[in-house]
């Protein structure tokens, strides 16, 4: 009882020295997005998150992508010892359900996709949505994907990643790694976006798929 | 009263790491571990916020750590199972 | 204004919430409603990708797993 009393006041003063600091700290000026906002029109797409994200920080965009693919190579190492048996059957309810809203999911799935060039969206808000779409798809209908083969369903996630470096190998022609010539660089941004986004949403299903899938 | 944010987020972070080290279940250390990463994201975005709009590098960075942040508690959960299963 | 106040108020009611219960089903629903307040606060910030990723992301596929887990826990336990 002590201790964590202890550690609460710790806790406290903590909070207090960090409010300090925040609130001595000196104004922010906005450098970084200043630059991001002259360069714009070379980027090929007209959305300044999406600019960041796929053009001028496109390296980090793609070491994330094979961190995901990594955890999801962890998750299927440890996870065939810990499934279990799921309960479902067919229900009227669910089936209606999800014929209703699996077309409206994957509509906006596409449309969030497509308006991430100029508006707020983009591939990783798509892909989450149309893994939800999956999530529910699966719970819903538990015996759909279970025909599917493994190295297709591996193929399948992993084929973002490997679109992405193909990109960037072929930009070392001319240029650095992920140097989008002028003139196709909205097109290579869509594409890479697309392919992104299917193959995320499968990976982030499967984090939660490998969980419940039964094993026979 | 948009400056406000930046200390909710230091309260949310300071409390995240509390419960970190005090709970004794892993799914609540993970729960936990969630609660200071939003901390930091919510300082981050906050912080950075000028003319009534949010910083593009920021929000790009913020955005990539909230895919990284499900990649990581996915992975946790699956080991958390595996010790619970291991425990039998 | 009057929201931002609210919304912070109920983000740290949540988390406090989170960090002193011990019922590890009820921790999870607060962290979902935890997720869409904290989902609401992006768009104050004026940060919309955010927003949608949260909802998605943070709070309903987490969400999902997380439950998931609890379940496996509990049948796990009444399997002993």
């Amino acid at each position: 009882m002590l201790y964590k009393g202890v550690l609460w006041c710790m806790a406290a003063l903590f909070l207090g020295m960090l409010f300090f600091m925040v609130a001595t700290m000196p104004p922010f000026s906005p450098k970084l997005d200043t630059l991001v906002q002259a360069d714009l029109a070379m980027s090929g797409v007209s959305h300044d998150v999406t600019a960041v994200l796929l053009n001028f920080r496109a390296l980090d965009t793609l070491l994330e992508v094979g961190v995901v693919l990594l955890a999801l190579m962890g998750i299927q190492v440890v996870s065939p010892h810990f499934r279990y048996k799921p309960y479902t059957e067919a229900n009227t309810i669910t089936d209606i359900y999800i014929a209703i809203l699996l077309p409206v999911i994957i509509l906006s799935a596409l449309y969030l996709l497509l308006a991430g060039s100029y508006k707020s969206g983009g591939a990783f808000v798509a892909s989450a949505l149309l893994a939800g779409g999956i999530i529910i798809l699966k719970l819903t209908k538990p015996k759909l994907f279970v025909s599917l083969e493994k190295l297709h369903l591996r193929f399948l996630s992993a084929l973002g990643l490997l679109f992405f470096v193909g990109i960037g190998v072929l930009t070392l022609i001319e240029g650095l790694f992920l140097q989008y010539p002028l003139s196709y660089a909205s097109t290579l941004i869509l594409m890479i976006e697309t392919l992104l986004m299917f193959s995320l949403a499968i990976i982030l299903a499967s984090f939660f798929i490998n969980a419940v899938q039964d094993l026979e | 009263m948009l400056s406000l944010y930046p200390f909710v987020g230091l309260a949310l972070f300071v409390l995240g790491l509390l419960g970190f080290i005090l709970k004794e279940s892993l799914v609540h250390k993970l729960i936990s571990l969630n609660i200071f990463l939003s901390g930091i994201f919510l300082f981050l975005v906050s912080q950075s916020l000028s003319y009534e709009k949010a910083d593009s590098v920021a929000t790009a960075l913020v955005l990539t750590g909230l895919v990284v942040t499900l990649g990581v508690s996915a992975f946790g959960l699956m080991l958390i199972r595996a010790s619970y299963g291991a425990k039998r | 204004m009057l929201v931002d106040i609210l919304l912070s108020i109920a983000l740290l009611w949540l988390s406090i919430g989170i960090v002193l219960k011990d019922d590890l089903f009820s921790v999870v629903v607060y962290f979902i409603v935890f997720g869409m307040i904290l989902a609401l606060v992006w768009v104050r910030l004026f940060a919309f990708d955010l927003a949608l990723a949260e909802v998605a992301l943070g709070s309903g596929i987490t969400g999902a797993l997380l439950l998931d887990t609890i379940a496996f826990i509990k049948m796990q336990k009444r399997e002993d």
